[in-house]
């Protein structure tokens, strides 16, 4: 395995409930390269959610190394890590998590008041196809619309990671299909490290790499020689 | 235990914290409750039970000197079920190492014992007396003690034989002195024999005590009473609403009822509705649950009975620890009153019936709270219920307030929207830190008020150092005596006539003040505290409260009958109105005064003092036996001090508690909820890379929002409660309090309720930064 951006080494991710112990990343070694699109396919409880959360520095491995460019993750402390996901990290989650409260143009404008070197709400909202909405509220807009809106709020700041946790799950093909279009359009064009996480074996077709979890380990690991566009992927 | 009695314990638990802020409020309004009620009900039965016990007068009349054998004929008269003639004046009094004149009410002993009580030691005999209780406690005298009274020209050495009280002696004012001062004056009994030769009283009397038969008309006997004692010199019958002990007691017996009332109500209103928004927020998360239960068989009356269990059983600690408070609280309160009432028992007396009426008024507020949160979470049916709940709409109504203000950060609009979007639960949080800003604006406006009296009264308008009440009316020569005094700067003679004033609206009996002309040491006040000119002739001039009692205007006419001497009656015209803060009072020019009561006559004189002399003067004072009453300017304003300090700070200290509590309380509640709702939108944050003290700022700012809203409808409540307060307790007969407010008024209140509100709000902060990010991302709500 080369040296990536981003690199996990001899992960282990062990939670306490009550009397049992979990553990939900039994020793995890990845690495994902520059302006790679990867995609982590496994059954529920198989740990991906927990490495993907450990990778954007919303967790940290019981043991083991994480590091993104010359910034170790592990171990760093809390403002290290929310600098770390302010600075570099965009995140799109399966329920979207916009805030209900501001409209889809003052959801993505949070993230560009706070960021370096941020594109305007409007060209991030053009990004993803939804610059006549940009003046609605989350209530206002569909599943697929709020998906969007959450893409274009973590694609704003121009990330160099971008995570997603089944950011399709929650909705129809259709919609899911414009959501992944506006994803790969997005990787295409910013040259970010896209990790998405999917229970969907078709999204894999899309990714330059495919890795397999199962029971807290990397099980399999393939790469694909011709990622399919989003718009000929059917499930 | 059923499963939904389980499901019901384990609820309660979960909801400590705002169990324990519903109950503190709602602990604050029952503890007020009973305390004020408690020491109302305390005061009023110990009085109606002390005035029956002692036999209290129903009516009393002073004459000159009239002989034993008019008693019996005023026993005769029809509706008079019994009378006590007795002798009665004031004598200076001198106490070794007590420089100030003191001035005693010396009164002989009653014929029968059971009209006074004996608190300790024995009744007197040759050459002892019998000192009431607060003067004796003020100087820690006892029996044994030894005092000199000045009677009739001799000083006579009296020992101390016991301390009493009697029921005409609650409440001790002397002349001249408008606010009771247990140091410098009091009373004191003497046996019969001790008083008839010094005051020239053998075989007569010149006071008369009299109880009317049961169902007899007080007026009545008024009027036939005053017709017997005219040719004696009778100086007006009283009735005990017109005494000024039983006057001053029953004063404040009111106001304490007034604010029985007042302040409970405000209290449980804002448990009432904080309960609400704790079971609205409840039955939010348990939608689901709510759903089940209906879903498993459970019918709308077991669940609505399931949750107000909760409700009551939130509120029931508020209740207990409230009640047990407010019992506490009456003994702390009749102790204080003790001071200033001299019944001689104070009975606490909580009755059930209080308790009740508190758990009773709690539980109705905790029904009134949760009625509407459980009956619309119980209304929805199972399979609509077990849906999750639909996003919250923006985009309508208020919330696009701020979308035109550009300058506001995506932060600042998430919070407007936040508290805009509910804008009745956000008016009523708002409501319920104003009425906590309110409570204190409330005590600070009394304090302001009193603060204005004593300005006005003792600075502004009296600026001599020494007034002076002589026993009786005299001529000139009683200037020139008190002007040979030592250190005697300047002497203004007064005269206070004694007159029943008959307006269309109603009668008043009082004196008509007029100073000597050209007199500089008493000024009158206008309604703005100025410097009005003084009286002008031909007419009087009323206080602006007496002359709307009696129904009259400048230009009017007012009927003066005179209550000593000639009992002559005449319609005088009202020439000028004037403002001061104690409320009733006629005054006329020094030649209005002669022409209408004859003659030029003082009944006491005003002094300005040399300060080096003035131990000297008032040594020389204190040995002049024609002197009823001596008033030092400035002891006076101490012991007005003294007895306004304690109850405004006890207030004061109670109030700025309560309104702790209040701010506490509902920030403490709105911060629960805020965070119950916005924990998934703050963790978004989190996420997105708000460090966690951006998103604490968030979050506080929306407490803050609140807080910050509610300072100007505090102030304004505040003014208002200030002002229905004054109209029903500050304006008596006996005081007018002003309506004034200072800024720090205003500033002791925000700090305070800034101060409760961020203590809590930091408390919740700390949850904001515990968020755990993972957790809440992933749950979808």
């Amino acid at each position: 395995m080369g040296e990536g951006v981003l690199q996990a080494r001899g992960v282990t991710r062990t939670y306490r409930a009550g009397e049992v112990e979990i553990r939900a990343l039994r020793g995890v070694d990845v690495a994902f390269e520059q302006g790679e699109f990867a995609v982590l396919l496994g059954p529920s409880g198989s740990g991906k959610s927990t490495l993907l959360n450990i990778l954007g520095g919303l967790d940290s491995p019981s043991s083991g190394e994480v590091r993104y460019r010359d910034h170790l993750l592990s171990g760093a402390d809390e403002a290290a890590l929310t600098r770390y996901r302010r600075e570099h990290v965009g995140f799109v989650f399966q329920f979207y998590n916009l805030v209900p409260s501001l409209t889809a143009r003052e959801n993505v404008a949070l993230v560009t008041d706070i960021a370096e070197h941020p594109m305007s709400p409007d060209e991030a909202l053009e990004r993803v196809g939804l610059s006549e909405r940009a003046d609605h509220f989350p209530s206002q807009l569909s599943g697929g619309e709020q998906q969007r809106v959450a893409l274009a709020r973590a694609l704003a700041k121009r990330p160099e990671l971008l995570l997603c946790d089944e950011p399709t799950g929650a909705l129809d093909v259709a919609t899911g299909r414009r959501v992944l279009e506006a994803l790969a359009r997005a990787h295409g064009e910013l040259g970010t490290t896209v990790v998405v996480i999917t229970h969907n074996q078709a999204i894999s077709q899309m990714a330059d790499r495919v890795l397999t979890f199962g029971d807290g380990r990397v099980v399999s690991e393939s790469r694909n020689r011709f990622p399919v566009p989003p718009s000929e992927i059917h499930w | 235990m059923r499963a939904l009695d389980r499901k019901l314990l384990r609820d309660a638990a979960r909801l400590v914290g705002p169990a324990v802020a519903l109950s503190a409020i709602l602990a604050c309004g029952v503890m007020s409750l009973v305390a004020l009620r408690g020491t109302a009900r305390s005061l009023e039965r110990s009085r109606d039970d002390f005035y029956a016990r002692t036999r209290f007068s129903d009516l009393a009349a002073g004459v000159v000197r009239a002989p034993l054998r008019v008693a019996h004929e005023a026993a005769a008269l029809p509706g008079v079920a019994g009378v006590e003639p007795r002798l009665s004046t004031w004598a200076p009094v001198e106490l070794e190492g007590v420089g100030d004149p003191l001035r005693l009410q010396v009164s002989s002993l009653p014929a029968r014992q059971d009209l006074l009580v004996l608190l300790e030691g024995a009744m007197p005999g040759r050459g002892e007396l019998l000192l009431g209780e607060g003067f004796a406690r003020a100087h820690r005298l006892h029996r044994g003690d030894v005092l000199h009274v000045l009677l009739g020209g001799q000083r006579r050495a009296y020992t101390v034989s016991g301390v009493a009280t009697a029921p005409d002696a609650v409440y001790v004012l002397a002349p001249a002195s408008p606010w009771p001062d247990d140091r410098r004056a009091g009373v004191l009994w003497l046996a019969r024999d001790e008083l008839e030769g010094p005051l020239d009283l053998g075989g007569a009397f010149n006071d008369l005590r009299v109880a009317l038969a049961p169902g007899a008309s007080g007026p009545e006997v008024s009027r036939q009473l005053e017709r017997v004692l005219r040719p004696y010199g009778g100086v007006g019958v009283r009735p005990r609403s017109e005494q000024l002990s039983p006057r001053f007691v029953d004063e404040e017996l009111r106001q304490l009822d007034v604010q029985a009332r007042f302040v409970p109500a405000i209290f449980l209103a804002v448990a009432a509705f904080l309960l609400r928004d704790v079971m609205a927020r409840l039955l939010g998360t348990q939608r689901e649950t709510v759903a089940l239960l209906k879903a498993l068989g459970y019918g709308r009356a077991a669940l609505t009975r399931h949750y107000l269990l909760l409700a009551w059983g939130m509120v029931l600690p508020g209740a207990v620890v409230g009640t047990g408070l407010g019992a506490v609280l009456v003994r702390g309160l009749l102790s204080l009153y003790r001071q200033y009432f001299r019944f001689d028992r104070l009975v606490p007396d909580v009755s059930a019936a209080h308790v009740g009426l508190a758990v009773g008024v709690a539980w109705a507020a905790a029904l009134a709270g949760a009625w509407h949160a459980v009956s619309s979470a119980t209304a929805v049916p199972p399979a609509e219920a077990m849906q999750p709940a639909p996003p919250p709409a923006y985009g309508r109504g208020l919330t696009r307030l701020p979308d035109r203000l550009a300058w506001l950060t995506p932060g600042g609009r998430m919070v407007m929207r936040t508290l805009l979007r509910r804008p009745l639960r956000t008016g009523l949080s708002v409501l319920g830190l104003a009425l906590a800003g309110a409570l204190l604006a409330l005590a600070g406006v009394a304090w302001d008020a009193m603060d204005q009296v004593i300005v006005r009264t003792f600075q502004e308008a009296a600026r001599e150092d020494v007034s002076v009440t002589f026993l009786e009316t005299r001529g000139r020569e009683a200037l020139d005596e008190l002007a040979s005094l030592p250190g005697a700067w300047r002497v203004e003679g007064q005269r206070a006539v004694p007159v029943r004033l008959r307006g269309p609206r109603d009668d008043w009996s009082g004196p008509v003040v007029a100073r000597q002309a050209g007199g500089r040491l008493r000024r009158v006040l206008d309604a703005g505290g100025r410097e009005a000119p003084p009286p002008p002739e031909g007419g009087l001039v009323l206080t602006d409260a007496l002359a709307a009692k009696l129904g009259v205007a400048v230009g009017e006419r007012v009927q003066v009958e005179r209550e000593d001497g000639d009992r002559r009656v005449q319609d005088v015209p009202v020439v000028g109105l004037s403002h001061e803060p104690l409320a009733l009072g006629v005054l006329a020019a020094e030649r209005t005064a002669r022409a209408l009561f004859g003659g030029e006559q003082y009944t006491g004189a005003l002094l300005r003092v040399d300060a080096a002399r003035e131990p000297e003067l008032l040594a020389a004072l204190a040995r002049t036996p024609r002197v009823a009453g001596v008033a030092v300017r400035r002891a006076g304003l101490a012991a007005f001090r003294r007895m306004m300090a304690d109850s405004v700070r006890v207030t004061r200290t109670v109030l700025s508690l309560f309104a702790s509590v209040l701010a506490a309380g509902v920030v403490y509640n709105d911060g629960r909820v805020a965070l119950a709702e916005q924990a998934r939108e703050l963790a978004t944050l989190r996420v997105l890379g708000f460090t966690r003290r951006e998103v604490a700022q968030l979050f506080l700012g929306g407490l803050g929002a609140r807080v910050l809203a509610s300072l100007v409808p505090g102030w304004w409540l505040g003014w208002l409660f200030a002002t229905w307060l004054m109209r029903a307790i500050g304006s008596s007969e006996l005081f007018r309090l002003p309506l004034v407010a200072e800024p720090r008024t205003w500033l002791f209140g925000t700090a305070v309720v800034a101060t409760a509100s961020a203590l809590t709000a930091l408390l919740l902060a700390t949850r904001v930064r515990r968020l755990d990010l993972v957790a809440v991302l992933k749950a979808r709500e």
